[in-house]
């Protein structure tokens, strides 16, 4: 890392996160201006043609690409037509112990006199409240469900290859050619089109703007600067602005510089949930990369800088602070652009190239949260990129998170994309699978399984909002046999299934017609040539996603309770319904049993297996395949963000013993506590769901370090990735443990009856050992970091 | 039928690539720095990790052969196998997970399904099974017909033996073993005595038989314990110098196994505790110092 990297990686560290008003100001003149003069694409699009003339440009000291989101580094903009912040938000926002994001006092004055009393009843998020039954709203209080869109629009997306092979005037020939094109006499929707058409234009001549300033901008810089070296970076990155994003890039700097104008155009335009990426940069960059390297025009360290510096620029955008249900179940505040690298070339060869070792290169170097760098692990991969990507994910801070190309091409074309389609595919955000650069694949909330469970042994009664809020599926004593009680379960998951979506159909319906993207649209194939917004079902591809949370604790649950009651008959369901209303208190021997002496989802053992197979299934079948609004479908993916932790918040004890209130464990891994065999079982019990039938699943691994040590540790973890993903499964991501782990294990025993370390020639449990050999370990841990 | 006392999957340590040990019970051999003391006697044992036993007994009401008994005078446990009829009731009633039953006797259908199940991770990584003990050469008639069903099912299989058996027993199963990990203690048969409790005649006889033996493929190594073997590098490098082996592998010896023998109620072995006190731990640099040791007398450590 150079200076120039060094300098502007603190910079992006050390700033503290802040909220920008300027957006909000801006949306609210052009609204005034032109509300109910223009058609909404129209009004989207001038909004946006206004942010793009009038947004603050920033060219930080020594960058070589530019473009902020807001004002400054870690500076979030506003997006009050989506949810207005109250003075009760800035204050928490401002003071809260995670991530605080800092507002001048005259900021939140005129926001709040200004902006708030224009914008407050128009806000999508009142409107969507609003429209919401009675019904819905409970299980929305109640925890059963999150709502993606009560406070961000739908545009989980990533972009294509397209931006490197038009440039904005490029895409306005398309543009304009589609309008001469429109049949206005045969074709009844003509008008709609044209309009939308209209819209992308305008927002085409927006992006071009924001380049030209740039432009200006820089030479201006360049002119008032005494430092020659910097006054010719600056003359530089003048030119590169000038090109593009008006015409198609001609270089590898001109490309990621493309590439960040429409990150930042994309991400202005509306709070599009935080996922849009390049996706598969190391196949968009190559050719770029191949021939400046031919033509003397870039050197190897000259094309790492740039990435890095485009590695800074994501992470200089904190996400737009949430507010509500939505801060509590995603607590994060990073952005989720995740790139991906490697997996395979769209004629099905080899995807790994020069690029994808730099991209390996700087990942390892930048540590840094954003962007969320990931590998595709084909089979057609060289041995040498995956173990360069172990060596990295050995130093146990997370990156990369390996994902199976195979998996996701089968995925894919399981969904019914082609093959073509298929290959240029990836997962974005957490591990959602998509068509890049051709897909709207929108999640519209997650779903709590167990609670659904509790639900159902309550006979429809949530204890926690203390409401009727399922059906009346039957009494505990009603349910003579298993099998009772799994009827019981689908019927209470199908009726909050029909709930969720019954709510999504509204939602989708308001976002078509109050806020298309127009400029999301410009990108996203085929919505130019279907003269269709992306929000209203333009793209080539539509899905919607509910994402399951907590299989797990379910199956364990569900293993409890079979195990136990229905098997051996240690108990009945009622003195199991009874502790966990209690919490388990008084009924230590309960307790013990469903939590020493039952099997558990994540040994590989079938009992336990085979009940996560058939919940998995249910869940399956309630959601996937029900049509959406944009005429795609729903279908499901099994991921937490950090939503488990929200869910075990809102829900008392689970039959398997775990505590009221903890969180449900995360994505597809195990409950808390309960794989005992180690990882090569916990990958086997989790290769029994089918992962083809999700648009993406996630698993946590995590190991201490001297597992991973040495070119042995590196081989290991090549091998337990290669093998899980031969048994066609999704994701798998790791952590090691660090020293104060182990404190803590020491500490509280109870939280880490898995922890498995290295002793001698052989592994034990870390709760096995006594205090000194405890202490030992914790030591040498502490050496080996 | 094999007597077993753990399997462990995603073992890395046991000879290459990913490996499942299947560690069996019995050893002729007394160690006193066994990290595996519940290995040594074939018989089956029981163990108390006393800090989660809370001394509820439900354990002991359970047997019905009156093979687990507690001791009111001196608050201790005492279990004899004789009558013990594996019903393994008192593990199942101990639900605090202190007590353990340790030993199993598989039926080979069911070890060999379970051995299988890695088999996609032995396949990615060149792993597979390993044998280990206890002597897993002590049951050898059941251990042939494993071994058979594994190899012929194509499984790189480990054996790891501290070669105080028969050399009879290695040509039984030379076909069906990829590789013996042989462990050397001592070359003096004196200290072996003292520390073993056998003489190492019969070891290093069968160990000098295997190596020149080319069919087999041997992988030497040597546990090392402060100051009880540590002080033997000459003769060690003199040793396998004599019979031509020029690379081994060093066990570096970790207190953390001799935990273990105060949970086995009434073991076979007779260390004190206090004496398992005397053991020590190496130091990094003195270990480095030891590998220096053995490289500069032309021993190549793996």
């Amino acid at each position: 890392m150079n200076k120039r990297v060094l300098d502007l990686r603190k910079q992006s560290i050390k700033t503290k996160p802040s909220i920008s008003i300027e957006r909000g100001i801006i949306v609210k003149q052009s609204y005034e201006k032109y509300e109910g003069t223009v058609e909404k694409p129209i009004l989207r699009a001038l909004a946006f043609k206004d942010m793009m003339e009038r947004k603050t440009l920033c060219i930080n000291d020594g960058e070589l690409i530019v473009g902020e989101k807001g004002q400054t580094p870690q500076n979030a903009p506003t997006y009050p037509e989506l949810t207005c912040y109250t003075k009760d938000d800035f204050e928490i926002l401002n003071s809260r112990k995670e991530v605080s994001f800092k507002t001048s006092k005259q900021d939140i004055d005129k926001y709040l006199n200004e902006i708030v009393p224009f914008f407050d009843k128009r806000s999508m998020r009142k409107r969507i409240l609003q429209n919401m039954s009675s019904q819905w709203k409970s299980c929305y209080k109640a925890g059963v469900f999150t709502e993606f869109m009560e406070q961000r629009g739908p545009g989980h997306t990533v972009a294509g290859d397209k931006i490197y092979k038009y440039g904005f005037k490029d895409i306005k020939k398309i543009i304009k050619k589609e309008i001469k094109n429109l049949d206005m006499i045969n074709d009844v929707n003509a008008y709609s089109k044209k309009v939308e058409l209209q819209a992308m234009n305008i927002c085409c001549d927006a992006i071009i703007t924001l380049g030209e300033r740039y432009s200006r901008f820089a030479y201006q810089m360049a002119e008032n600067t005494n430092d020659e070296t910097r006054k010719q970076e600056l003359f530089k990155i003048s030119e590169v602005c000038k090109n593009v994003p008006a015409n198609k890039p001609r270089n590898f700097h001109e490309a990621i510089q493309m590439y960040w104008f429409v990150h930042i155009g994309v991400t202005t335009e509306l709070n599009i949930w935080d996922a849009f990426s390049p996706g598969r940069l190391d196949q968009h960059l190559i050719e770029f990369y191949e021939n400046d390297i031919e033509n003397n025009n870039l050197t190897r360290d000259e094309a790492k800088e740039l990435l890095q510096l485009l590695w800074i620029k994501f992470n200089n955008q904190p996400a737009p602070p949430k507010v509500g249900v939505t801060m509590k179940e995603s607590s994060t505040y990073t952005d989720f652009a995740n790139i991906n690298t490697g997996g395979i070339t769209s004629d099905g060869k080899d995807g790994v190239n020069d690029v994808s070792y730099l991209i390996l290169e700087v990942m390892d170097e930048m540590k840094l949260v954003q962007p969320n760098s990931n590998v595709q692990i084909s089979r057609l991969n060289p041995n040498k990129f995956i173990k360069k990507a172990c060596e990295i994910a050995c130093k146990g801070w997370g990156q990369p998170a390996f994902y199976n190309t195979e998996e996701i091409i089968s995925e894919l074309l399981h969904m019914g994309k082609s093959i073509d389609d298929a290959r240029l595919g990836g997962s974005s955000g957490c591990v959602e699978t998509g068509a890049f650069g051709l897909e709207s694949y929108i999640l519209t909330g997650y779903l709590n399984l167990s609670k659904i469970l509790d639900i159902t042994l309550h006979n429809g009664y949530d204890n926690y909002s203390k409401k009727q809020i399922g059906l009346k599926t039957g009494k505990i004593e009603d349910f003579k046999t298993f099998e009772d009680l799994k009827n019981a379960y689908k019927k209470q998951l199908n009726h909050f299934v029909d709930i969720k979506i019954q709510g999504n159909h509204i939602i989708e319906k308001l976002y078509m017609d109050e806020m298309p993207v127009p400029f999301l649209s410009c990108i996203i194939d085929d919505c130019i040539t279907n003269a269709i917004d992306y929000n209203a079902g333009g793209a080539r591809y539509n899905t919607n996603y509910i994402q399951g949370v907590g299989i797990g604790d379910l199956t364990d649950s569900f293993s409890a309770i079979k195990f136990n009651v229905f098997d051996n008959k240690n108990f009945e369901l009622k003195q199991l319904l009874d502790a966990i209303d209690n919490n388990f208190d008084g009924y230590e021997k309960v307790f013990k049993i469903v939590n020493n002496k039952t099997p558990k989802y994540g040994n590989d053992d079938d009992y336990a297996d085979n009940l996560m197979v058939e919940l998995f299934k249910m869940f399956h079948d309630s959601v996937t395949g029900r049509p959406t609004v944009r005429k795609g479908v729903y279908r499901i993916n099994m991921l937490p963000t950090t939503c488990h932790i929200y869910f075990g918040s809102v829900l008392g004890a689970s039959p398997n013993g775990r505590k009221a209130y903890q969180p449900l464990p995360d994505g597809i891994s195990p409950s808390k506590n309960a794989d005992r065999k180690g990882p090569t079982a916990i990958m086997n019990s989790v290769a029994k769901m089918d992962h083809v039938k999700t648009g993406g699943t996630l698993l946590n691994q995590k190991f201490t370090p001297d597992v991973l040590q040495g070119t042995q540790g590196i081989n290991n973890l090549a091998s337990l990735i290669k093998g899980f993903f031969k048994m066609n499964c999704h994701h798998i991501q790791f952590n090691v443990f660090d020293k104060e782990t182990l404190i803590d294990a020491q500490k509280n025993p109870e939280n880490y009856k898995n922890l498995i370390v290295r002793v001698a020639g052989y592994s034990d449990y870390f709760n096995n050992l006594n205090k000194d050999l405890q202490d030992e370990i914790i030591n040498r841990t502490d050496l080996k970091l | 039928m094999l007597r077993i006392f753990d399997i462990k999957r995603f073992a890395i340590h046991d000879g290459p690539g990913i490996r499942t040990t299947v560690f069996l019970k019995g050893c002729p051999l007394d160690c006193k720095w066994c990290h595996n003391p519940e290995s040594k006697s074939y018989h089956f044992n029981i163990m108390i990790n006393s800090d989660n036993c809370c001394e509820c007994l439900d354990c002991v009401d359970q047997c019905n052969n009156n093979c687990l008994k507690f001791i009111d005078e001196t608050k201790s446990f005492y279990y004899q196998y004789e009558g013990c009829n594996e019903c393994k009731k008192c593990e199942k009633a101990c639900l605090n997970n202190a007590l353990s039953f340790v030993g199993n006797d598989y039926d080979i259908d069911l070890l060999v399904d379970m051995l299988k199940k890695d088999s996609v991770f032995y396949d990615e990584s060149n792993g597979g099974i390993t044998f280990s003990g206890g002597e897993p050469l002590l049951q050898i008639n059941s251990l042939i017909k494993v071994l058979k069903r594994l190899k012929y099912a194509g499984f790189s299989i480990c054996i790891d033996t501290c070669g105080y058996v028969n050399y009879n027993n290695f040509i039984k199963i030379e076909n069906y073993v990829d590789i013996f990990l042989y462990d050397l203690k001592f070359i003096d048969n004196d200290l072996h005595k003292k520390y073993t409790g056998v003489s190492n005649k019969k070891i290093l006889e069968n160990y000098i038989k295997l190596i020149n033996n080319k069919r087999f493929n041997v992988i030497t190594r040597i546990p090392l314990i402060k100051g009880i073997n540590s002080n033997e590098i000459n003769e060690f490098c003199n040793f396998l110098k004599h019979v031509n082996v020029n690379e081994i592998e060093l066990m570096r010896f970790h207190k953390m196994g001799l935990d273990k023998n105060n949970r086995i109620i009434n073991s076979r072995s007779l260390i004190e505790t206090s004496e398992l006190e005397e053991f020590e731990e190496f130091s990094d640099n003195e270990f480095k110092e030891i590998i220096n040791e053995f490289e500069n007398n032309g021993i190549r450590i793996l």
